[in-house]
């Protein structure tokens, strides 16, 4: 049991952050309350974290910490919706996707009584671009596709979706954030989206 | 939220049993039973209330006696009396000058204290500064902690960023009521990035930067940075990290 656990003395050791930094974090709900887990050892009582997990967690707190407030994490990490299963009906009566993106979703991933929050996210994003008309229905196809399959590469961290065109050709691109991209002149750039600001216009929505 | 224009006012003078429900104003003056959750701008009560239930408010301010069966959620809480909730209470500026006892967490912005604060539970806050006496059960998280001793105080372990403790001043008054009231602080474990100590009892204090003022007795002293001690204080051991 003791090596899937790892005391708070090792953990600051191991990834270089104070009691303060660990102590805000937690106060800011980073960290849930119950990874903290006490346990008597023989020098009196110690505080024992899930290894992996804390691990895990610390390393995308630091990573993301410059681009993204700690307020804006603690929403991003708050398990209410993200790992929730959210049902199409619920999108359709708060208006958050429309019918024709809500058929393409469908289209794309099978019908079924609720959905993965990541995916709704997809649709949220779909729709987005289709509302300001800047994206046929067809290319919402490729573009569910494209962040179907490579979106969870991010892992979370913050990325941009690039819609080019050129020549009537669309093309969809992810990019980390802030990553300069040039194109030739021929290229339209129809439209840049944040992907953290449309997840959390979209829980916005859904609270 | 309902539309603030049209809620009722609950005004209770004289002893009276009410139902909760969305008030704009309580204010109690008498004797109050309230059975069932309140949701009010304010809440004053100058003379003794009891509410069944849960409480969010704008405002509250005690100079009577409260009792609160459920949880309170406030943006602004005075008490210069007492209060008793049974829930957690969470605020953004919570002051406390005369006794407050909950038995759950307390979290929020700002913890003023002058009087006397119990939590069964953790007491969380970016700034808490106490002047008076508290017994916390849990964890006491600050980004600042400041700590004057008035009285006993008590914590299982406090942990933050900045934690500050100093005896009160040395006033005449102080110095009268010292062999009655034993100002000290006791804790588990202090952690922290700059920690300072003045009559404190504590098995482990832990953190970067740490001077232990007169008066402590600690066991084992931890540190990264910078350590300073007074020859008053008894650390039966401290290692560098």
């Amino acid at each position: 049991m003791d090596h899937d656990f790892i005391s708070k003395k090792e953990l600051l050791e191991l990834t270089g952050i104070s009691y303060g930094q660990l102590y805000r974090w937690k106060r800011k709900s980073l960290i849930p309350e119950d990874w903290f887990i006490r346990r008597a050892t023989f020098t009196g009582q110690e505080t024992f974290f899930p290894k992996e997990q804390i691990l895990a967690r610390i390393d995308k707190i630091i990573h993301m910490k410059d681009d993204l407030s700690l307020d804006e994490l603690a929403d991003m990490f708050s398990p209410n919706l993200a790992g929730s299963m959210i049902k199409l009906e619920d999108l359709t009566k708060q208006n958050i996707v429309s019918k024709s993106a809500l058929d393409l979703f469908v289209q794309h991933f099978g019908t079924a009584e609720a959905y993965p929050f990541q995916h709704i996210l997809y649709a949220y994003m779909v729709e987005r671009l289709l509302v300001t008309g800047e994206m046929s229905l067809d290319e919402g196809k490729g573009l569910m596709q494209v962040l179907e399959s490579h979106y969870p590469h991010f892992q979370g961290k913050p990325c941009e979706l690039i819609f080019v065109r050129k020549m009537g050709i669309s093309a969809f691109a992810l990019a980390s954030s802030a990553s300069e991209l040039y194109f030739d002149h021929s290229v339209k750039v129809v439209s840049r989206l944040s992907v953290a600001s449309c997840l959390e216009e979209l829980k916005a929505k859904l609270t | 939220m309902m539309n603030q224009d049209n809620r009722p006012d609950l005004v209770i003078h004289g002893s009276v049993h009410a139902s909760g429900g969305v008030y704009r104003e309580v204010n109690v003056q008498g004797f109050g039973k309230i059975k069932g959750d309140v949701e009010c701008l304010d809440l004053h009560c100058a003379g003794h209330v009891s509410i069944d239930g849960d409480v969010q408010a704008t405002r509250v301010k005690v100079e009577g006696n409260a009792t609160v069966r459920g949880a309170m959620k406030v943006e602004t809480m005075e008490v210069y009396g007492q209060i008793d909730v049974n829930g957690d209470v969470d605020f953004t500026e919570l002051r406390v000058d005369g006794s407050a006892k909950v038995h759950g967490n307390i979290s929020g912005e700002e913890i003023q204290l002058r009087g006397f604060l119990k939590s069964t539970g953790d007491c969380e806050a970016e700034v808490f500064k106490a002047k008076g006496a508290f017994t916390i059960g849990g964890l006491l998280n600050a980004g600042r902690v400041e700590i004057d001793l008035h009285g006993g105080c008590e914590a299982r372990e406090i942990g933050g960023e900045h934690i500050e403790v100093r005896k009160a001043g040395n006033s005449t008054l102080n110095k009268l009521i010292k062999h009655i009231f034993n100002n000290t602080l006791s804790v588990g474990t202090v952690e922290g990035d700059e920690i300072y100590l003045e009559y404190t009892r504590a098995k482990v204090v832990r953190g970067n930067n740490i001077e232990i003022g007169p008066g402590c007795e600690i066991d084992l002293v931890e540190y990264t940075g910078e350590f300073r001690k007074d020859n008053s204080s008894q650390i039966k051991e401290h290692r560098m990290q």
